[in-house]
């Protein structure tokens, strides 16, 4: 059964015994009301055997005939009371209470006339005052018998009612509870099933995913049954195993396109380094001969092979930058910024330019693009710093969130952030080139770098106020 | 995943226990009798007033509840009165009339539970030849009766209600096995008896016989009775013997077939006879006020007929024992106290 359907039969059992439930609930309110009806009749017909003896005893006393009359009407209503009564009880055991009840009736109301008319045949004189006297006895004794036992038939009708009730309530009370129980050992199994898929299979699911986002797309989540989290599962698999074809097509596109990038650029050399050479051989050997205009068309091409030149450069650095194993080993990444700007410093004499590095910087990775990394930053630093009167370049280390960033600052132009996403585009410039020059593909290569190294790379910057570049590597140990 | 499994144990648990409460709780404690069978003697009347006792023995009821019971057929109420007092037993079945007429003279027994009623068991049978259509006919007759039973108060009864006078009828003492044969031979001309002689002089009579019954003057109240030294030193055997007579007169009312078959062997009766009268018989055990009406009753009669000497009513609270139905059938016991 999948999880839809036993979330599904859940309801469904919640809704049938709740339905039950109400049921037996509606049931025992009809037996609460026939239960109160009974109790009705028997107190009714206790009320009117307890007048009954009250005017027969009174009767008895002084003999007048008010109270006879009373007598015969409170046996007249005890009749309807027990018509009320053959429709309200129905077992057979209550019938036949009803039944001793009407006997009784029927025996006192003789003993009554016999009463009576024993007294009117002494008050006559048509019977001896002695014999008179002895029937009295006889039959007061007869009737005072006929009345207990009507009273006890009278309180075990009402006890049946009583019963009836605590019967029905037992009944109520255990059918609910039986089914309660149902309900909650049903639920509670199918809720542990759901429990176990999700703590065990979603688990599963969840350290699959895991591995294969962490990059090993030859792994496969195992899976078992037939429900909603197999199919998730199965849909994943594949879905991996297209990543994993669409990855090697990709891998080998970007080697190709590489491969191409490289040989071109390599190849560019040759020709561009002849063309530069032979125009530079030419202003030389025949530069009096040109006339002016000749000669300044010389230096533009002599100018933009030399930059052209950069650029092939530039492309071969950002080929090479993913191109090759890694070689992690622990870098000094203080000593080797420090060596960086004592190069740049020696090169460009003529600026005074500040620079901090926080000692003790250390992270895991290759030497040799991590420098190219530094370099490219440390470079734009001091270049975007040209133009500052106090230049500072700082290096230091700063946590932020969970991750732990190397933090390269500078104090130059900056930039506005809102360009910030072409930042690291080849050959996507923020700056025009005769104010600042460059490629535009340094910074293309620096995050090239850092992503084979599992890192990231950010820049927060302002015009005017300078720009920081925050990275990351993998920290020793 | 550990605590969870755990959880759910605990869970199961509580439930599987809360179930196992919420049973015993709703059913009750198991009572069985404990310990080796009590020795009772129990004196019963094979005759139909006796039939708890018939149906508790067939059924093996006594037994069941720890009683080894020693069980001593008569064939009346008083011959089996008279079993308990002379020690020969320590129980007795028997009416109200027997019962009273020994506590009169003395003895110390108990009423311990009432164990039927009926106003049409004890009746007159007459036979017609003899001119006898209604109650008055009787005077003038012979009546037949055997002395110190209820069929002697039920006849003094039926003859005052009817307003004859004792000294126009002329009464026969009978043993309860002669009535039939003297009234189908002639030698009274009515008798006042009980069942199964009442339906049997009047099938035997057949259109030459009748019956008068007498509602409005007697109402027959037969008792388990016993001696006051073994109910008193017994309280546990009595409480056995009145839950096995309680499980008999369940079985009676769920199948009084298979009752009035069991009652019809044991007292030689045709099943089918029996069948006919069952309705008369009220099976209950019980202790109702009207019992002590039915006594002080009887001891009234007894005395002013001077068929005792002693002339003070005793006070029958201190010959009925309720504590045995107060604890076996609590609901049974109506005696205002």
């Amino acid at each position: 059964m999948n999880i839809k359907r036993k979330l599904y039969a859940n309801m469904i059992i919640s809704t049938i015994i709740m339905l039950v439930i109400a049921l037996v609930l509606y049931g025992s309110y009809h037996q609460l009301q026939d239960a109160n009806r009974k109790q009705a009749i028997a107190t009714e017909l206790l009320r009117n055997i307890y007048e009954r003896v009250s005017l027969r005893d009174e009767y008895l006393l002084y003999r007048e005939e008010r109270a006879k009359i009373q007598w015969q009407r409170k046996n007249a209503e005890r009749i309807n009371i027990l018509s009320q009564a053959d429709e309200i009880f129905q077992s057979p055991a209550d019938k036949n209470m009803l039944l001793e009840i009407r006997e009784n009736q029927k025996i006192s109301e003789q003993i009554f006339s016999e009463i009576v008319e024993n007294h009117r045949l002494a008050t006559s004189g048509e019977r001896a005052a002695t014999l008179a006297r002895h029937i009295e006895d006889r039959l007061v004794s007869q009737i005072l018998l006929q009345s207990y036992n009507l009273l006890t038939n009278a309180f075990r009708l009402q006890e049946t009612s009583f019963l009836s009730l605590a019967a029905a309530q037992k009944r109520a009370i255990w059918i609910v509870f039986v089914f309660m129980l149902v309900m909650f050992g049903m639920t509670a199994g199918n809720s542990l099933s759901i429990d176990r898929i999700i703590a065990k299979r979603i688990g599963k699911l969840q350290e699959g995913t895991r591995i294969i986002g962490e990059g090993n797309l030859d792994y496969r989540i195992a899976h078992e049954g037939t429900d909603e989290l197999t199919e998730l599962t199965l849909s994943f698999n594949d879905a991996t195993e297209k990543l994993k074809r669409h990855r090697v097509q990709l891998e080998a596109a970007n080697q190709e396109l590489d491969s191409f990038a490289y040989a071109v650029a390599h190849d560019l050399r040759a020709p561009l380094r002849a063309m530069s050479g032979f125009s530079q051989a030419l202003l030389e050997d025949y530069g009096g001969e040109l006339k002016d205009d000749a000669r300044v068309y010389l230096d533009h091409i002599i100018m933009a092979s030399k930059r052209m030149g950069d650029l092939v450069e530039g492309l071969l650095i950002l080929s090479r930058s993913t191109r090759g194993e890694l070689k992690y080993s622990v870098i000094d990444l203080s000593a080797q910024a420090s060596q960086i700007l004592n190069d740049l410093a020696m090169g460009d004499t003529a600026r005074k330019v500040e620079w901090r590095v926080q000692p003790g910087l250390t992270a895991l990775g290759d030497i040799r693009m991590i420098e190219v990394v530094l370099r490219n930053l440390l470079e734009n630093a001091w270049k975007f710093t040209s133009h500052t009167v106090a230049p500072l370049i700082r290096l230091f280390a700063e946590p932020k969130g969970e991750e732990h960033f190397f933090c390269i600052a500078d104090n130059g132009v900056g930039f506005d952030m809102r360009h910030a996403e072409h930042l690291f585009k080849p050959f996507q410039r923020l700056h025009r080139q005769d104010e600042f020059p460059g490629t535009g593909i340094g910074l293309a290569t620096v995050q090239r770098i850092l992503h084979r190294h599992n890192g990231t790379i950010h820049a927060i910057a302002a015009p005017g106020k300078g720009a920081t570049f925050y990275f990351s590597l993998p920290l020793q140990g | 995943m550990k605590r969870k499994i755990a959880l759910s144990w605990i869970i199961v648990s509580i439930s599987v226990v809360t179930c196992g409460l919420a049973i015993v709780s709703c059913e009750g404690k198991l009572d069985r009798p404990a310990g080796p069978p009590e020795k009772v003697t129990l004196a019963y009347t094979t005759n139909p007033n006796s039939a708890l006792v018939q149906v508790a023995l067939k059924k093996g009821y006594f037994a069941a509840e720890g009683i080894d019971i020693v069980a001593q057929p008569h064939l009346y109420g008083k011959a089996a009165v008279a079993a308990l007092v002379e020690g020969k037993a320590d129980l007795a079945t028997a009416a109200e009339t027997p019962f009273i007429f020994a506590v009169m003279k003395g003895s110390k027994i108990f009423a311990v539970a009432t164990i039927q009623t009926a106003t049409k068991d004890t009746a007159i049978v007459v036979r017609k030849d003899r001119g006898i259509n209604n109650p008055q006919d009787l005077k003038g007759h012979k009546v037949g009766v055997t002395f110190g039973t209820s069929g002697e108060f039920f006849l003094s009864s039926f003859l005052t209600v009817n307003a004859i006078e004792q000294k126009n009828i002329t009464i026969v003492d009978l043993q309860p096995e002669q009535t039939v044969d003297a009234l189908l031979k002639g030698e009274v001309d009515a008798v006042s008896a009980w069942n199964p002689n009442v339906i049997l002089a009047q099938k035997k009579l057949g259109n030459n016989g009748a019956i008068f019954y007498g509602e409005t003057a007697f109402t027959e109240t037969f008792c388990l009775t016993g001696n006051q030294d073994f109910v008193r030193k017994n309280p546990g055997a009595i409480k056995k013997v009145l839950k096995a007579l309680v499980r008999a007169e369940k079985f009676v009312k769920q199948d009084p077939a298979a009752a009035q078959t069991i009652v019809a062997e044991i007292i030689g009766m045709d099943v089918a006879l029996l069948a006919d009268i069952w309705p008369v018989f009220n099976y209950s055990v019980e202790l109702e006020q009207s019992l002590l009406v039915t006594l002080d009753d009887v001891t009234r009669w007894a005395m002013r007929t001077k068929l005792v000497k002693e002339k003070k009513m005793p006070n029958y609270l201190d010959f009925i024992y309720m504590d045995g139905l107060a604890e076996v059938k609590p609901e049974a016991l109506r005696i205002i106290r």
